[in-house]
């Protein structure tokens, strides 16, 4: 027997309230999707959540004192047993309604447009499917001894990127990856990897997507890309912020500079995400917990927004960080409250608990935060789905009838504000929260 | 049903425990199984043994928590199928990664020793995981008692990839000084 199979096996045999504990929130991806096209999904996901955070300004609503939670009385059974091709839509109660499709091909789905395995590409308006172009863009790029064949698929739409953009080498460990960065039409980050886990290397590009010429930022900056990997964008596309071993870096996509974050911070920072186009949160550790605080990019003082916060752990409740301008801090009872890290305000959720079977996530746009609870034999489990919309305050969700739903093997966002969920056969489920 | 109830159903020998505990902690084990598995057929092929195991194992046993008791049976038994697919040579996924990733552990004078108790390494592992800071424990245990891929890992926290591999690397060398300190070599 192996020896690193020795200390596998003994990790099962550590105690139960450490097992406990590091239980993580359910997380919204497809679980037998392969790893590599999960983690390019993750990316993406991450990056919009970053990049869009955002986009919209707050309103009235959202500095209420409390966010309201509203479970409706209405129960999803699922689609019509008679559904065809044709989008059929239920109504859910308080403006919710799930919109049920059946394609035979899909392939994947992005912002509001889903590509077949034909390569054609459907949108949803107004109830009814259409046919969208998707347009193509390709490169061949050089590095470390390989040949990336780029070509990728693309369309605009709602004011932001619908990418199908991933691929291999002949090479099993060599794959590239776009993602969108911010608000760009322009332009995407091209993300070049070699090797798997803990040895993998990347290397951050910028693609135009016209012209397919590449360009590497870096370099621009007078930096050598070989040691940095991409983080994320910022909501305008005008910075990436990227990181070297532990160092994180803002790097200005116009003004050609790079920065250190712990520089612009005055502290060690162990995470950095955009909560707006100007600005940067910081997670700095510090007695046993984190504070988060903001930087202005365009030069002045941090600001302090929230200290002693503990990550979330199911049991003991603390913050679940979404890579947003949003998260939700958790006590240990379940009673939860939204932070707002670009503000530091904090807002409970009344009549609302979480817990070890919960999960939250932010959308692609930035303002409406995902609520699911998993629990039910069926695929994934999702026995419940619910939607706070950050703008006005409102939080709705509603019960999933058991053995009645169709069993979901994907939850996530169909375009920038609707959550979906994917089942076996090509079912789809777009969840419109009016 | 309260587990202290299933608990009971088990020592009375009554079928009825098998159905709670399907129904309590059926989703629990199969995400488990999942995560390292992969494949959905297996999981539930793994979830089902590890009902048989529980069944035979409760009485004499009496489990404190009956959910990470279940945990462990789906673990450890998705686990063996996952290293017997690796021995056939049939990948090993996500646990191949993980046994490889945890080879930068093994002291570097000599193995760990075959006589080795197990639970003695469990004992050992137990109180250097409780030294460690809770987000470096936590992000340990998910890639290696969950065995969940790097990037998913990082989803669940909300970090990034990098965040996670770095906190993984310090964490694994920590272990490997802990080991050889604790004499976990020949």
């Amino acid at each position: 027997m192996l020896n690193a199979e020795k200390i596998l096996l003994a990790v099962g045999d550590v105690s139960d309230d450490l097992i406990e504990a590091a239980a993580l929130p359910a997380a919204p991806v497809r679980r037998t999707r392969p790893a590599r096209r999960l983690a390019v999904c993750l990316l993406a996901a991450a990056l919009l959540i970053a990049s869009l955070a955002t986009a919209m300004a707050v309103s009235d609503g959202f500095r209420a004192a409390v966010h309201a939670f509203f479970h409706l009385t209405a129960v999803e059974t699922g689609a019509p047993a008679d559904a065809g091709e044709t989008p059929v839509s239920a109504a859910l109660g308080d403006g919710v309604r799930a919109v049920y499709l059946q394609l035979d091909s899909v392939r994947d789905c992005a912002n509001g447009v889903i590509r077949l395995q034909d390569g054609s590409a459907l949108a949803l308006r107004d109830g009814a499917l259409v046919p969208v172009r998707l347009r193509e863009t390709t490169a061949a790029v050089t590095w470390d001894g390989t040949v990336f064949r780029v070509d990728l698929f693309w369309q605009t739409g709602d004011g932001a990127l619908a990418l199908f953009a991933e691929g291999k080498t002949a090479a099993d460990d060599r794959a590239w990856s776009a993602v969108p960065l911010g608000s760009r039409t322009d332009a995407v980050a091209l993300l070049l990897s070699a090797g798997r886990q803990e040895a993998r290397r990347e290397r951050f590009l910028l693609l135009d997507l016209e012209t397919g010429a590449t360009s590497d930022p870096l370099a621009l900056c007078g930096a050598d890309g070989a040691d940095f990997t991409f983080e994320s964008g910022a909501p305008d596309g005008g910075a990436a912020l990227l990181r070297r071993g532990e160092a994180l870096f803002l790097c200005d996509l116009r003004a050609h500079t790079l920065r250190d974050v712990d520089a612009l911070a005055g502290a060690a920072a162990d995470a950095a995400w955009f909560v707006s186009a100007d600005t940067l949160a910081c997670r700095i550790p510090a007695d046993g917990g984190f504070a988060v605080l903001t930087v202005p990019l365009g030069g002045g003082a941090p600001a302090a927004r929230f200290s002693g916060l503990q990550e979330y752990a199911a049991g003991s409740g603390g913050m679940i960080f979404t890579g947003g301008r949003y998260g939700l801090d958790v006590a240990a009872g379940g009673s939860a409250a939204v932070c707002d890290f670009l503000t530091g305000t904090r807002t409970p959720i009344a009549d609302f608990a979480f817990d070890a079977n919960a999960f939250v996530g932010l959308s692609p746009a930035g303002t409406r935060l995902l609520f699911a609870r998993f629990g039910g034999e069926d695929g994934l489990g999702l026995t419940q789905l619910g939607l706070l919309d950050l703008e006005t305050g409102r939080f709705r969700a509603f019960d999933r009838a058991a053995g009645e739903c169709r069993p979901g093997e994907s939850l996530g966002w169909f375009d920038r504000r609707s959550p979906l969920l994917t089942s076996a056969g090509g079912a789809l489920t777009v969840y419109r929260f009016s | 049903m309260e587990d202290s109830e299933i608990v009971g159903l088990f020592w009375a020998r009554s079928e009825q425990a098998l159905a709670e505990t399907a129904a309590k902690y059926g989703a629990y084990c199969r995400r488990i199984a999942l995560d390292i598995l992969r494949s959905p057929e297996d999981a539930e092929e793994c979830v089902n043994d590890a009902y048989g195991k529980a069944w035979d194992a409760i009485p004499p046993h009496r489990p404190e928590r009956l959910s990470t008791f279940l945990g462990k049976i789906t673990r450890n038994l998705a686990l063996q199928r996952s290293l017997r697919g690796r021995a056939q040579k049939r990948g090993g996924g996500e646990t191949a990664l993980a046994l490889s990733e945890l080879e930068e552990c093994v002291p570097a004078r000599g193995e760990v020793g075959d006589a080795l108790d197990a639970q003695t390494l469990a004992t050992a592992l137990d109180a250097f995981l409780r030294a460690q800071p809770a987000r470096a424990r936590r992000l340990f245990l998910a890639r290696y008692w969950y065995l969940l891929p790097v990037a998913e890992i990082a989803a669940r926290c909300g970090l990034s990839e990098s965040s996670v591999k770095s906190s993984l690397f310090r964490t694994r060398s920590k272990l490997k000084i802990w080991l050889e300190r604790e004499g976990f070599s020949c």
